[in-house]
């Protein structure tokens, strides 16, 4: 039996609906400022999310992307400071941002812990070792050129809207026209049936968490160029969005599930939801409350789609 | 009469799983619920156990119309099931299962002393092998279909039934099941069976039912029907149940086993399978032979021995080493290691075969595409097209699939562990087939089954086990009995 095409659509109906409704409600939404600053405020967690997308088709999880965001952004404005060009310091952040990636995914593999445990545990030790490195302070001075990856346009486009197109654009590619991807998804479908036909079970869910590491210190950077500092405190909870934006579109803790598409209109919907919130001048408190309602009726909907395939 | 159904349809969508359900069972009887997978025997129980709701029907439980929104309302009435994976909680006690949700409280507690006299009181009643204080999981399947039977018998049910109990049950528990189901019987209690295993019916039923297609097509008592008119039922066609295989020469030998042991079940094993030929290994549950397979895949270490390979010592310390050296594996159990339910049936079938279909990592849809449409095809899987999820095809094309994955690899020595199980007669056929073709191309394969006939009609040499050991060779057209002898009893040929 087919899912109806408009159960489907549902998320980006949703999307399209919140978009008009603020269009009518406010006329400051549909302006060029507050579309670039919402793309801005977004593109961090969209990056970090469309990471999380592919370690959650795999059955796993990753906790510690805020930490890795930090570690990576002080690192990598580190290099900078230390009188490397700029293009060195970014390869340093999404460098160490894959390191860390693949070291949560060794432990989860080779040691066989649960993710969950094995990546908050490397949440509290990567944040402390930001810590450490920065003796707490941020990482100032960072060289002016920094600020085009955060806060640079190319014509009225935002540049950050760029990269996440072309990230969003690979990681779709890789997802569904390309051997890893597919291990992924079977890996998180039935991790047995996947090693029982002879696929390098380990190797590839550790590439997926390298993936996602590289991705978050990307992130990292981009966090790190719109602040012109790097700061050992930043991304602090930055994975529950991204997780939420992850099964808001559909992916499924559970593994096996999960797409970019979903992933960026989940993403958007948060996105929107605190833009509008903030345009309206409803508090932020109000504004939590709201987004996690979303989270839970997301899910709940898309439950309920598939109980009704079955 | 207990239950009279008459007329019962369920669509899922747009699917129909039931046009025409119809079944009457009365008290004291055993009812045997016949019919190819898919049939929609499941869909039938489904709603007499609450746990779905007829779209149309008259559906009347000891003469009144009723309507069960859940499992509970079922239960209430009397009726229970007893499921082919146990629904227990594996962290209690046998006691502490049989009354759970029923629990008869002092002031919010549960009196423990008082749980476990009635659960001995019961388990001796009807003398199930059973300890009331030992935990669920450390229970064999046919000892958690125990519990589920003591809990159905603790809540006064009046009508069980049974799906499928002994398809992993060894001939010693199966004994016992029919022995626990007899005593229901004689305790007037009504008894709905679903099995596949058309040998075992005979012991125990009164009438029988068959389904097809979603449609009852045939009732009457079992001991009016011939074994294969209830075949032709089933199937709609004529189908010979004893399968004849042409024997054919064998070629060189593709895999050889030498001296394999592994602490503590496989004890110096040595065979060798040649191009050509179906080699049959048999013995009961526990002997080792699915250990054997799975040393043999490389997924458990072996301690020691050689296996070589069209002549080659091959090192296998993983699966993916296995496929490398051209073996597949079609585990006993497809939904938990030889399928992702959850993906399609397309991505299920080069699931092993990427490297087949790919370059530099990069997937090539159009050869992908091809590869899914011609295993399909040959395979005849029952199913709209390859987006299909795999867990929603029926068991027999569940099976297909499986081994699809396989030939899609183009492995030459095929592990078959018990390849007809929960399959129905057609789609069984369907496979011996296909191993039969895979033996003429040349290929090698190793079939484990507990199915005796099975073995003795399929294989062309029979080995078999017990407790870790070969205890003696057989060859084709030996008698089930001499497999049996070989498998339960201690001297060797060897």
């Amino acid at each position: 039996m087919r899912t109806s095409l408009w159960q489907r659509l549902l998320p980006f109906l949703t999307l399209i609906a919140l978009f008009v409704g603020l269009i009518i409600a406010t006329p400051n939404f549909f302006t060029q400022t507050n579309l670039s600053s919402v793309v801005r405020q977004t593109a961090v967690i969209n990056i970090m999310a469309l990471g999380m997308t592919m370690v959650i088709i795999t059955g796993g999880i990753d906790l510690s992307v805020g930490s890795i965001l930090a570690l990576a952004g002080c690192l990598g404005t580190m290099t900078m400071t230390s009188g490397w060009p700029v293009w060195v310091g970014i390869a340093v952040g999404i460098l160490v941002g894959c390191l860390a990636g693949l070291l949560n995914g060794a432990l989860t593999t080779r040691l066989r812990i649960n993710p969950f445990i094995v990546t908050l545990g490397t949440l509290l030790i990567i944040r402390g070792a930001a810590l450490i490195l920065t003796n707490g302070m941020p990482v100032q001075n960072v060289p002016k050129a920094f600020s085009f990856l955060g806060e640079g346009s190319i014509g009225p486009v935002p540049f950050v809207l760029v990269i996440l197109l072309v990230i969003a654009l690979i990681v779709h590619v890789i997802l569904e026209r390309t051997k890893l991807g597919r291990y992924a998804f079977a890996i998180g479908s039935n991790p047995d049936a996947a090693f029982y036909a002879g696929i390098p079970v380990k190797f590839h869910t550790t590439v997926i968490y390298g993936i996602c590491g590289m991705l978050t210190g990307l992130a990292g950077m981009i966090e790190s160029s719109r602040l012109m500092t790097g700061q050992p405190t930043a991304g602090q909870g930055y994975e529950l969005p991204a997780i939420a934006a992850v099964v808001i579109g559909g992916g499924s803790l559970r593994g096996g599930e999960g797409s970019v598409v979903g992933t960026l209109i989940g993403a958007f919907i948060m996105g929107l939801l605190s833009n509008g919130c903030d345009l309206l001048g409803i508090q932020p408190f109000v504004q939590q409350a709201t987004i996690g309602a979303v989270i839970i009726l997301a899910v709940s909907v898309d439950e309920l789609r598939k109980r009704k395939m079955t | 009469m207990l239950l009279q159904l008459e007329g019962i349809q369920k669509r899922f969508g747009g699917v129909v799983a039931l046009r025409q359900g119809t079944l009457r069972v009365n008290s004291g009887e055993v009812h045997l619920l016949m019919g190819e997978n898919g049939a929609g025997k499941s869909t039938l129980m489904k709603i007499v156990a609450g746990m779905q709701t007829a779209d149309e029907g008259r559906f009347l439980w000891r003469g009144q119309p009723v309507t069960f929104r859940s499992p509970r309302d079922a239960a209430e009435a009397g009726i229970s099931m007893v499921h082919q994976e146990s629904l227990l909680a594996p962290h209690l006690t046998v006691a502490e299962n049989i009354f759970l949700g029923r629990e008869n409280t002092s002031y919010g507690f549960v009196p423990r002393e008082r749980l476990l006299q009635e659960a001995r009181h019961l388990i001796e009643q009807y003398g199930f092998p059973l300890r009331a204080e030992t935990q669920v999981r450390e229970l064999s399947p046919a000892g958690k279909q125990m519990v589920e039977i003591c809990r159905a018998i603790r809540h006064g049910s009046s009508l069980l039934i049974f799906d499928e109990p002994t398809s992993s049950l060894s001939e010693a528990e199966t004994r016992e099941v029919f022995r626990i189901v007899a005593q229901l019987k004689a305790r007037g209690v009504g008894v709905i069976y679903i099995t596949h295993r058309l040998d075992e019916l005979r012991t125990i039923g009164d009438q029988v039912t068959v389904l097809r297609d979603g449609e009852t097509v045939h009732t009457s008592a079992l001991a009016d029907l011939s074994m294969d008119q209830l075949i032709k039922h089933m199937v709609g066609r004529e189908v010979s149940q004893v399968y004849q295989r042409a024997r054919m020469e064998r070629g060189k030998v593709r895999l050889k086993v030498q001296g394999l042991s592994r602490a503590p079940l496989l004890r110096d094993i040595s065979l060798e399978v040649h191009a050509g030929e179906i080699l049959g290994i048999g013995g009961l549950i526990g002997a080792g032979r699915t250990e054997l397979c799975r040393a043999i895949f490389g997924i458990d270490r072996i301690d020691a021995g050689t296996i070589e390979v069209d002549g080659v010592v091959r090192a296998i310390g993983s699966p993916r080493e296995a496929v490398t050296a051209g073996i597949a594996y079609i585990t006993e159990d497809r939904q938990k290691t030889g399928l992702a339910l959850g993906l399609p049936i397309g991505q299920n079938i080069t699931l092993a075969s990427l490297d087949r279909v790919s370059q530099y990592g990069m997937l090539n849809q159009a050869a992908e595409r091809a590869v899914e449409t011609k295993f399909i095809e040959r395979l005849r899987v029952k199913a709209a097209n390859a987006r299909q999820l795999v867990g929603r095809l029926s068991g027999g094309n569940q099976q297909k699939i499986a081994i699809a994955k396989w030939l899609a690899r183009e492995a030459n020595i095929f592990l078959f562990d018990e390849p007809t199980r929960g399959i129905d007669v057609g789609a069984k056929a369907e496979v011996f087939a296909l191993m039969e073709d895979l033996a003429k191309q040349g290929a090698a394969i190793l079939m484990v089954s507990s199915e005796l006939p099975e073995l003795v009609q399929v294989a062309d040499r029979i080995l078999v086990m017990r407790q870790g050991q070969l205890t003696g060779e057989l060859q084709s057209g030996c008698s089930q009995e001499e497999i049996m002898h070989l498998a339960a009893f201690k001297e060797s040929v060897h």
